[in-house]
Order: structure tokens, then C-alpha cells, then sequence
């Protein structure tokens, strides 16, 4: 159980960094290879994901390890936004495509 | 957002760039030893192969080693045994002999008997003492020097916040093959955002931790300046009676150990467990028996249970619980000596140090890259602080691991002028990190690669080495259970792939670099 909070808990953390890059002009037309704008609800879900990972890491250790824990995850997750959108932005235009077909 | 003005700006990018240029190698130099000290228990098994032994739940009778303690240590004012633990597998034993010096031994926690170590200093002997003063012992300067730069390095989170002018819009972004000097400042940028919680914390931990000794007025004062008596009365340490000189027998430590454990266990509601087992006055009437427990596995805060214990009678004399007014405090440290059994946590405290290496690096290089286009780069100042970089950053982690080389390489009894093995590992590294610098201002640029293939050399040689002079090669560890040493020897191949790779770049790179500074003045 605990090992599925945190596995959990790091793709919120991920999913809510790369939603908030998409979110932002640049990214997206990276992304989507094409000048389309950003759905609106982009960054309310990168944030929203975001506090769902911090929630996840509380269920799994209690606020004292999750108060050190979520700034690294998050951090973790940047990293890894940014190296994707550096090396190969349009690996996320599925996302992107999945993320608009919905709305 | 109210706007800043450019006189503002201005005035953070001076304080920024100049506290970075002139504090930067120290701040490099503590964030990397840090970094290593996070997994220092298990850096020291690497380094003295006698330790690698693999952890059991043991009822280890203290009453047993005492009765066996060597005839040096049996009239010892002072005698410490650190209870094993998974990361610590050996009872650590150390006492003060009659001269008064320190011994510092190992015991076998199977059979108690005292294990036969290689002579290192290894992680906790130094890179946990450089972390924290630099090895500068006089007048605790080098506390000092290393407090500056934690103070340092908080002026420069802030001031670095509001010089970055798009630190939203360009979060996430990373542009390695654009203009190295653009690719630079963008790495710094995000090897800064990345982690700025985690590096505001390290330095204010880091200095609440030694408050103590920066801030001692304000504490003292309660005490009347006493600052002895303000220790023991936060820490819970307490100080024995002068000898007497008449002999008394022991009462049973073991006995003493199960009633302090089971006072904290029923104050806590979970187990609690001593971590030291600590006689003073040992077989004097006056003899005190102490217990300790500071590192819970289950939660970040401290905790400070002591119990003492009259040696003669077996009876309770003091007791002692953290006030929960520390509790706050206790978690900023607790947070900073990372003792706790959290291992993914523990790693991403490995990865948030080495992201830290990287921010304080980029930025000294960004101030390197942002002056050789001006032609400033023949001046002095330019190639002083270009060897101190140089030095300063591929330098030190060359040292580090010309100190495990070292450590594999020397014979058990190697001396050499009156200096003994563990003192010889340290020389390996000082002369290594001087080597880098005086190897940097020579070379200049071309330093960079020909350190970093020397960084993958000797990195790989320490993990050679290891699979020559000890029995736990790698797959020998993974299937035997010592997992500190295969770990310790992945990490090593890992960094020395690293290395080698920088050491690559940095080469295709060389040739074009020329034709790149004269386009510079353009950007």
C-alpha cells in the first residue's frame, strides 16, 4: 500500500508539472507543433495535481516527512518536464491531443 | 506584481554575483560534502571492509562487554558504546584512556570481540567534520567560514529570485544548444527553482544547528553566562561526580537498559530504543550509567531521551524528555542530520544535494562565461577566480576520489614521516585538491575535461580496487546482502559514466569554443 501512495503520489507530482508546462504558450505550441492555444484548464489541473501528490505523501507518512518529501518530488518532476521539453517536446503532444479531444 | 525597480536589480545582481564569486567554492565545497554525508554510514563500510557485516536483531548484553573490556579501558572515566543498527552494523566502542586520549575501536556484534579496522578516517571522520568546518580546527574558524557561507547562500536564494527576471515563463525551460553561456544560466535557473525549498532549508537548519556556538549570548543569559550548564539543561547531558578513588562493582547496565527503554517506550506509545550505552567512572563508586536515544526511525523530529542511572545501585537519578518548546527546532535538525529510516527520502536528499553542486557551479561559471566575452579573460582576477572554479568544482570531486583510490591502495600498515595510514588518505586528498588547482591555472579551460577523464578513471579504479583487495565485488555484495557496498560501488560507476561523458562533450566542444567567443559580443 505504501509502496502504490508513492508511486502514486510521484505521477501527480509529474502529471501536475507537466500540465503546468503545457499550460503556457510556449511549451504547448512545442508540444502541439502548431499555434494553438493552451486549453484554460491546464494550469488548474497541473495545480490540482500537484496538491493531490502532497495529500498522497500525507496518507503515506504523516505531514513531517511529506513537509520535507513534496518539495523534492516536485522538483524531481520538474527536472523531468524540462528534460522532455529540452530533448523532445512533441513526445508529449499525446498528452496534449488526449488533454484537448476531452474538452 | 508591483514592479522592481532597476536600481533594485541592480543592486541584488551585485550582492549576488559577488557573494556567489567570493563564497562559491566554499559553498560547493560543503554542499558536496553534505551530499556524501547523507550516505556516510555506508561510505564507511565501503572504506573499512572489516564493518561490512550484515545486520541481525541481537540481544547484545552490555554487562558481557563490560566484564571483557580490555585492562586499559577498565578504569576509564569515560566509555561509550553506540548500539548497532542496520546502517551502523558494528557496536561502536570508544573510551578515554588514563592519558586522557580518545580510543576509537569497533566490536564485533556477534562475538563481541574488538574488530581489527582499517586505519581510515572514511566518511564520518572526514567528509561529515569537512561538511561542517573544512577540517579548520583552530579557534572553531572553520564553523565559522562554513556559517558565513549558509548565511551567504541564503542572501543569495533571495537576491537570485528577484534578479531572474522570467522565473514563471521560463520555469521549465532548458536550452542546452543554444550559446554555452545562454545553456549555463539556463541550468543554473532550474537547478535553482528545482530545489529552492530544499536549499533555503539546508543552510538555516544547518545554522540553527550550530546556533549554540554563533548566537551563544542570548542563550546564556538564562544562565547566568553559564553556558555549560545551559547545555545540559537543553541536551539533557550530565556531567559525573569526581572519582572517589573507592572501587564498587557495576549493577547490571542490561537491567538499567530495559527500564530506560521501556519509560520512553510507554511516554511515546511506540518501542523506543537506546542508541548509546554510555559508563562514566567505570568501577568507581561514583559510577554513572547514561542512555540515549536522539534518531528515531519513524519521524523527522529528534527526539532526546536520556536516562541516567547510579551505577553502584542500579538507580534511576535522572530523566529527561525533550520539552516540546524544542519540537519546531528538533524537526529543522532532525530534517538536516536526515537519521531517519526513510530511504526514498533519503535519496531524493542525495539528488537535491548534487542539484545543489550544479546550481552553485553554473553559477560560478555563468560569471567565468559572462566575462571572457568582454576580453576580460587575460586580467588576473579572471584567472584566479577561473583556477578557483575549475578547482573548486571537477577539483574537489577528483579529491574525493583520489581519497577512495587511496584508501583501497595503501598497505594496513603504511606510514610515512611520522604520519599514519588514515592520516595519509587525508594528504592523498589535500595534495589532489592543490594538484587541481595549480593543474587549473596552468591549463586553464582545457583543466575541465582532463579533470573530469581523471575523475572517471579513478572512479572506476576505486571500484576495481575494491573488487581486488576485498571479497565483496560487486555481485558478491548484491547476493551477500551488503548492500552499502554494492550501492557505494553503482554510485561510483554511475559518476564515473558521468565523468567521462562530461569529459566528451567538453572535447567536441573545444574546437568550436574559439570560433564561439568571437561571436559572443554579438548576443
Amino acid at each position: 500500500m505504501s509502496m502504490v501512495l508513492l508511486i502514486a503520489a510521484g505521477l501527480a507530482g509529474l502529471g501536475g508539472c507537466l500540465a503546468l508546462a503545457l499550460s503556457q504558450h510556449r511549451h504547448w505550441q512545442a508540444a502541439m507543433r502548431s499555434s494553438s492555444l493552451p486549453p484554460r484548464w491546464a494550469r488548474r489541473l497541473g495545480w490540482s495535481l500537484i496538491a493531490a501528490s502532497l495529500g498522497l505523501l500525507i496518507m503515506r507518512d504523516g505531514a513531517s516527512f511529506a513537509m520535507l518529501f513534496w518539495p523534492l518530488l516536485i522538483g524531481a518532476g520538474a527536472l523531468v518536464t524540462a528534460g522532455l521539453l529540452s530533448w523532445k517536446p512533441t513526445l508529449l503532444s499525446p498528452l496534449s491531443k488526449w488533454c484537448t479531444g476531452r474538452r | 506584481m508591483t514592479r522592481i525597480s532597476a536600481e533594485f536589480r541592480h543592486a541584488m545582481h551585485w550582492a549576488h554575483s559577488w557573494l556567489g564569486v567570493v563564497l562559491g567554492i566554499i559553498m560547493f565545497a560543503v554542499f558536496w560534502m553534505g551530499t556524501l554525508t547523507i550516505f556516510a554510514p555506508e561510505i564507511d563500510q565501503w572504506m573499512i571492509p572489516e564493518t561490512r557485516i550484515v545486520h541481525q536483531e541481537r540481544d547484545i548484553s552490555y554487562d558481557r562487554l563490560l566484564a571483557e573490556l580490555p585492562p586499559e579501558a577498565r578504569a576509564s572515566a569515560y566509555i561509550n558504546f553506540v548500539v548497532p543498527t542496520e546502517r551502523h552494523p558494528a557496536i561502536g566502542f570508544f573510551y578515554q584512556g588514563a592519558d586522557g586520549t580518545f580510543h576509537d575501536s569497533a566490536l564485533d556484534p556477534a562475538t563481541g570481540q574488538p574488530l581489527e579496522m582499517t586505519d581510515s578516517l572514511a566518511a564520518s571522520g572526514f567528509f561529515y567534520p569537512f561538511h561542517l568546518s573544512l577540517m579548520i580546527e583552530w579557534q572553531n574558524l572553520g564553523n565559522w567560514i562554513v556559517g558565513l557561507a549558509a548565511l551567504a547562500m541564503l542572501i543569495l536564494l533571495v537576491s537570485g529570485l528577484f534578479i531572474h527576471r522570467k522565473i514563471i515563463a521560463e520555469f521549465f525551460v532548458f536550452r542546452p544548444h543554444r550559446k554555452a553561456r545562454r545553456a549555463t544560466l539556463d541550468l543554473h535557473n532550474l537547478s535553482s527553482l528545482i530545489g529552492l525549498p530544499f536549499y533555503f532549508l539546508m543552510p538555516l537548519s544547518g545554522l540553527l544547528i550550530f546556533a549554540f556556538l554563533y548566537l551563544p549570548w542570548g542563550i546564556g543569559e538564562a544562565f547566568d553566562g553559564d553556558m555549560d550548564a545551559a547545555y545540559a539543561e537543553m541536551s539533557g547531558d550530565y556531567a559525573a561526580p569526581e572519582r572517589s578513588g573507592r572501587p564498587a562493582p557495576l549493577a547490571s547496565v542490561d537491567a538499567m537498559k530495559r527500564e530506560a527503554e521501556a519509560l520512553w517506550s510507554a511516554e511515546e506509545g511506540v518501542p523506543v530504543k537506546t542508541n548509546l550505552v554510555r559508563v562514566l567512572n567505570h568501577g568507581d563508586e561514583t559510577a554513572v550509567v547514561y542512555f540515549r536515544n536522539t534518531f528515531p526511525e519513524d519521524r523527522v523530529v529528534l527526539s532526546e531521551y536520556v536516562a541516567v542511572f547510579d551505577g553502584a545501585s542500579g538507580r534511576l537519578i535522572r530523566n529527561f524528555s525533550l520539552p516540546p518548546l524544542g519540537e519546531a527546532s528538533a524537526w529543522i535538525q532532525g530534517a538536516h542530520f536526515v537519521q531517519f529510516g526513510h530511504w526514498p527520502l533519503r535519496w531524493l536528499y542525495f539528488f537535491g544535494g548534487l542539484g545543489g553542486c550544479v546550481m552553485i557551479a553554473t553559477g560560478m561559471l555563468f560569471w567565468l562565461r559572462s566575462r571572457e566575452s568582454k576580453l576580460a579573460n587575460t586580467s588576473l582576477g579572471y584567472r584566479v577566480v577561473e583556477a578557483l572554479t575549475i578547482g573548486g568544482v571537477s577539483g574537489i570531486v577528483l579529491a574525493t576520489a583520489a581519497f577512495l583510490v587511496a584508501n583501497r591502495l595503501l598497505p594496513s600498515d603504511a606510514a610515512l614521516a611520522g604520519i599514519d595510514r588514515a592520516g595519509l588518505e587525508v594528504r592523498v586528498f589535500w595534495l589532489m585538491w592543490l594538484g587541481t588547482f595549480l593543474h587549473a591555472a596552468v591549463l586553464r579551460e582545457r583543466a575541465w575535461g582532463q579533470q573530469c577523464w581523471a575523475i572517471a578513471v579513478s572512479g572506476m579504479a576505486a571500484v576495481i580496487l575494491n573488487a581486488a583487495t576485498t571479497p565483496h565485488h560487486i555481485i558478491a555484495a548484491l547476493s551477500g546482502g551488503h548492500w552499502a557496498v554494492a550501492i557505494t560501488d553503482i554510485v561510483l560507476i554511475a559518476g564515473a559514466g558521468l565523468a567521462l561523458w562530461a569529459g566528451l562533450r567538453l572535447a567536441q566542444n573545444a574546437e568550436p569554443r574559439s570560433s564561439d567567443l568571437k561571436a559572443l559580443p554579438a548576443e
